[in-house]
C-alpha cells in the first residue's frame, strides 16, 4: 500500500475514529436514541422552529453590533461619513450606531438584520401561540408549556423595547419614555421600577447602560432557558400530532410486543398503530430527516431576513436626529406588537384615575391602561389552559371548527387586540379620514367591545349551527342505513 | 375551504385589513440621507430599487406579518414538494417489512420503531439540481464577498444573501428530495 492509500484510508477513517475518542469520553452511544425522536410532519408545526432560529439570528447579529455599540448618553463630537451631524455634539450612543450603519461594511445590513429578525421573532411567536391555541395544542398536559410560551412572547417583546431605545435617538427615546412613564405609574413600587430598570428620572445617564445591560444580557439569558425549558418539555412529553387518516403499519418495536401483531410472510412481525391511538406519536426521525426539514426552514428564515434587511429601512436613526430633550417628533408610537397597549392608554378616559381612600394610593389611567390591563391580558392567556381544562390527556390537535367557544373567544380576542391597535394609531386613522382624534375615539371605545364580542357571538352561532348539521346529516345517514337492513 | 372557515376568515379580514390600512400612513416620504464621500468609499444606501428611507413601527408591523405569511406559504410549499417527492415515482411504494431492522440504529429502540421506509431515488435529476444550486451558493456567497471588500451596498448584499440563503435551501431541498431514504417512526409516548 502506497502512503497516498495509507492517507487516504487513514482520513476516511478520521471521523470514526474522533466519534470513538469522543465517545470514549462522554458516552455519546447512549444519547443516540434522542436522535430517532418522531416528529409529525405537520406545516404549521414549522412556525415555532422560525421563532427559534430568529432567535439564534437574534444573538448572532447582537453579538456583531455589540463590538461596536456604545452604551453611553455622553456627548461627543460626531466625525462620521453622515454629512448633517458632521461636527456635531451627539450622544455617543447615537454615534456609534451611524458608526455600525454607515461607515462599517456588513453595519447597515446587520443592524437591520437585527432588526427585522427582532420584528420576526415576535410576530412568529404570536403566530405560532394562535396555532396552538386555535388547534387545541395547550390542553392536558401541555399547560406547562403554553406558560412558559407565554412568557417566551412577553420577554421578547421586552428584549424588543429595551433594544428600541439603545440608538438614543429622538423617536426611540420619546417612544422609551412612555414605557418609563407606565413603569413609574405603578403603585408604591413604580418608583423602585424606574430605578431598577431606567436607571432614576428618564432619561438619565444611567438609562441606556441599565437598558443595554438588561437587553444583552438579563433577556437573553431569560429567553435562553426558558427555550431550553420548552425544548425539554416538548422532548419529554412528545409533539401533538394532526389526527390520521388510517391505521398506521410497520415493524414490531425491538424487544417490545407489537399492537397488533401479525407475522409476515418473510418472518417478521407487523405491528398496526390505529389511527385513534393517541399514545404513540408518529413522525420523522429527528436525525437525518427532521434535521432536514430544520435546515429548509433556517435557510428561507434567513432568506426572508435578509431580503428584508436589503431593501427596507428600520427605526432609520439618521432621519430622526439624536434625543432632544426639548423637542417632541412629529409622530410617537411604540413597536408594533405595544400598538394595542398604546390603544387602551388612548382610549382610556381620565376620570379613570383616582385615589384609594384611607391608604391613599393613587391609581393612574397610565397604570390602569398601560399596566393593570395588558397584564391582565397576558395573566388570561397564561392561565387559558386551565380555563379549557381537560382532565385526560390529549395528543391529537383539535380542528377549530370543532371547537365553537374555544374559537370564538379566539376570534374575539384577536379583533379585540387589533381594533385596540388602531386606537393605538388613532392620528393616523384621524388623518387618513380627516377628522380629529376626538371624533374617532368614542367610535374605537364602543368598537373595542361591540365588534369582538360581536364576533365572538356570531362565530360561535356559524359554528353551533354547522355542529347541529352535521349531527343531523350523521342522524339521517344511520337512519337510513337501519332502515335499508 | 368549509363554509364556516371562510365565514370566520372574513370576519378576522373585515378587521385586519382597515388596521393594516391605517398602520401603512406612517411616515411620509422623506429625503435620502446624505453621505460624505471624503470620509467612506462605502455607499450602503446605493439602490437596485427605490425603497423607504424611514419606516414607522406601524408600517413595520404590517411588513413584517405580510412576510411571515409569505414564509409560512412558501415554507408549506417546499414542506410538500419534499413530502411528496420522497414518495413519487418509486416502484417499491410499500414499506419495507423484511423482519430485520432497516435504516440508522437510533430509528429502532424499546419504545421506537419504523412504520414507513422507502429508499432514496438517487435520481439523475437530484445529482443535476445538487451541482446546479451548489454553483448558485458559491457564486451568491462570492458576490456577497465581493461586495464587503468594495462597496457595501445593502440592497446588494440583501440580494447576494438572499440567493445564497435560498440556494442552500433548495439543495437541502434536494438533497432531501432524492438523495434521503424516508423514514417515518413511531413512538410510544409515555416513556
Amino acid at each position: 500500500m502506497s502512503r497516498i492509500d495509507r492517507l487516504a484510508d487513514q482520513s476516511a477513517d478520521a471521523g470514526n475514529r474522533v466519534y470513538d475518542w469522543m465517545n470514549a469520553r462522554f458516552d455519546l452511544d447512549s444519547g443516540r436514541k434522542f436522535l430517532g425522536k418522531a416528529f409529525p410532519a405537520e406545516d404549521s408545526f414549522l412556525l415555532g422552529e422560525v421563532a427559534l432560529f430568529c432567535f439564534l439570528l437574534l444573538v448572532l447579529t447582537g453579538m456583531f453590533l455589540g463590538m461596536f455599540f456604545e452604551p453611553s448618553t455622553s456627548d461627543v463630537k460626531y466625525e462620521g461619513s453622515v454629512a448633517k451631524f458632521q461636527g456635531e455634539e451627539v450622544p455617543e450612543a447615537f454615534a456609534s450606531v451611524l458608526h455600525i450603519t454607515y461607515d462599517i461594511p456588513f453595519g447597515m445590513f446587520i443592524r437591520r438584520m437585527h432588526h427585522w429578525a427582532a420584528h420576526l421573532f415576535v410576530a412568529s411567536i404570536g403566530l405560532h401561540m394562535l396555532r396552538v391555541f386555535f388547534t387545541g395544542a395547550y390542553r392536558n398536559p401541555r399547560e406547562p408549556n403554553w406558560v412558559v410560551g407565554t412568557a417566551l412572547a412577553g420577554l421578547s417583546m421586552g428584549a424588543a423595547y429595551t433594544g428600541y431605545a439603545l440608538p438614543f435617538d429622538e423617536f426611540a427615546a420619546t417612544a422609551t419614555g412612555i414605557g418609563y412613564n407606565l413603569a413609574t405609574s405603578i403603585p408604591l413600587v413604580g418608583e423602585v421600577i424606574g430605578k431598577a430598570f431606567f436607571g432614576g428620572e428618564f432619561p438619565s445617564s444611567a438609562t441606556i447602560p441599565r437598558l443595554y445591560f438588561i437587553h444583552v444580557l438579563i433577556i437573553p439569558i431569560a429567553i435562553g432557558v426558558l427555550l431550553a425549558i420548552h425544548m425539554m418539555i416538548l422532548v419529554r412529553q412528545k409533539h401533538t400530532e394532526a389526527p390520521r387518516d388510517d391505521d398506521v403499519r410497520g415493524l414490531t418495536p425491538k424487544g417490545g410486543q407489537p399492537t397488533d401483531g401479525a407475522v409476515t410472510s418473510d418472518g417478521g412481525t407487523e405491528s398496526v398503530v390505529p389511527k385513534e391511538d393517541d399514545s404513540v406519536v408518529v413522525g420523522l426521525p429527528a436525525f437525518p430527516n427532521q434535521t432536514a426539514v430544520s435546515a429548509v426552514v433556517f435557510f428561507l428564515t434567513l432568506a426572508t431576513v435578509a431580503m428584508l434587511a436589503g431593501f427596507l429601512p428600520v427605526h432609520n436613526i439618521a432621519e430622526y436626529g439624536p434625543n432632544n430633550p426639548a423637542g417632541t417628533p412629529e409622530l410617537i408610537m411604540p413597536d408594533w406588537f405595544l400598538m394595542w397597549v398604546y390603544g387602551l392608554l388612548k382610549l382610556l378616559p381620565s376620570w379613570m384615575s383616582f385615589t384609594i381612600p384611607v391608604v391613599g394610593i393613587h391609581i393612574s389611567t397610565e397604570f390602569v391602561g398601560g399596566v393593570l390591563l395588558p397584564t391582565l391580558v397576558f395573566g388570561i392567556i397564561a392561565v387559558w389552559p386551565f380555563v379549557d381544562y381537560h382532565d385526560k390527556s390529549v395528543h391529537f390537535t383539535a380542528n377549530p371548527l370543532d371547537r365553537s367557544w374555544q374559537t370564538a373567544v379566539g376570534v374575539a380576542a384577536v379583533q379585540f387586540i387589533m381594533i385596540a391597535s388602531i386606537a393605538g394609531m388613532n392620528n393616523l386613522l384621524g388623518r387618513a379620514l380627516g377628522v380629529g382624534t376626538g371624533v374617532i375615539n368614542p367610535i374605537l371605545t364602543v368598537a373595542l367591545f361591540v365588534v369582538p364580542i360581536g364576533s365572538g357571538l356570531l362565530t360561535y352561532r356559524i359554528l353551533e349551527d354547522s355542529t347541529e348539521q352535521e349531527h343531523a346529516r350523521q342522524y339521517t345517514e344511520q337512519a337510513e342505513e337501519a332502515d335499508d337492513d | 375551504m368549509r363554509r364556516e372557515t371562510v365565514a370566520i376568515l372574513l370576519l378576522v379580514v373585515a378587521v385586519l385589513l382597515p388596521m393594516w390600512y391605517v398602520a401603512l400612513h406612517g411616515e411620509p416620504p422623506s429625503e435620502q440621507v446624505e453621505i460624505d464621500q471624503s470620509v467612506t468609499e462605502m455607499r450602503p444606501l446605493q439602490e437596485i430599487v427605490d425603497t423607504p428611507e424611514k419606516l414607522a413601527p406601524s408600517q413595520v408591523g404590517v411588513i413584517v406579518w405580510v412576510a411571515l405569511f409569505g414564509l409560512v406559504g412558501v415554507l408549506t410549499a417546499v414542506h410538500r414538494f419534499m413530502d411528496s417527492a420522497v414518495r413519487a415515482n418509486r416502484s417499491d411504494d410499500t414499506t419495507v417489512t423484511d423482519g430485520g431492522q432497516v435504516g440508522l440504529p437510533w430509528f429502532w429502540t424499546d419504545d421506537r420503531w419504523v412504520v414507513e421506509y422507502r429508499d432514496a431515488s438517487d435520481a439523475i435529476e437530484g445529482i443535476v439540481a445538487m451541482g446546479g444550486l451548489t454553483i448558485l451558493a458559491i457564486v451568491f456567497a462570492t458576490l456577497f464577498t465581493g461586495e464587503y471588500l468594495t462597496l457595501a451596498r445593502t440592497q446588494y448584499f440583501g440580494v447576494y444573501a438572499m440567493g445564497m440563503f435560498v440556494s442552500l435551501a433548495l439543495l437541502t431541498v434536494s438533497y432531501y428530495a432524492w438523495f434521503l431514504p424516508h423514514v417515518e417512526v413511531a413512538e410510544r409516548r409515555g416513556h
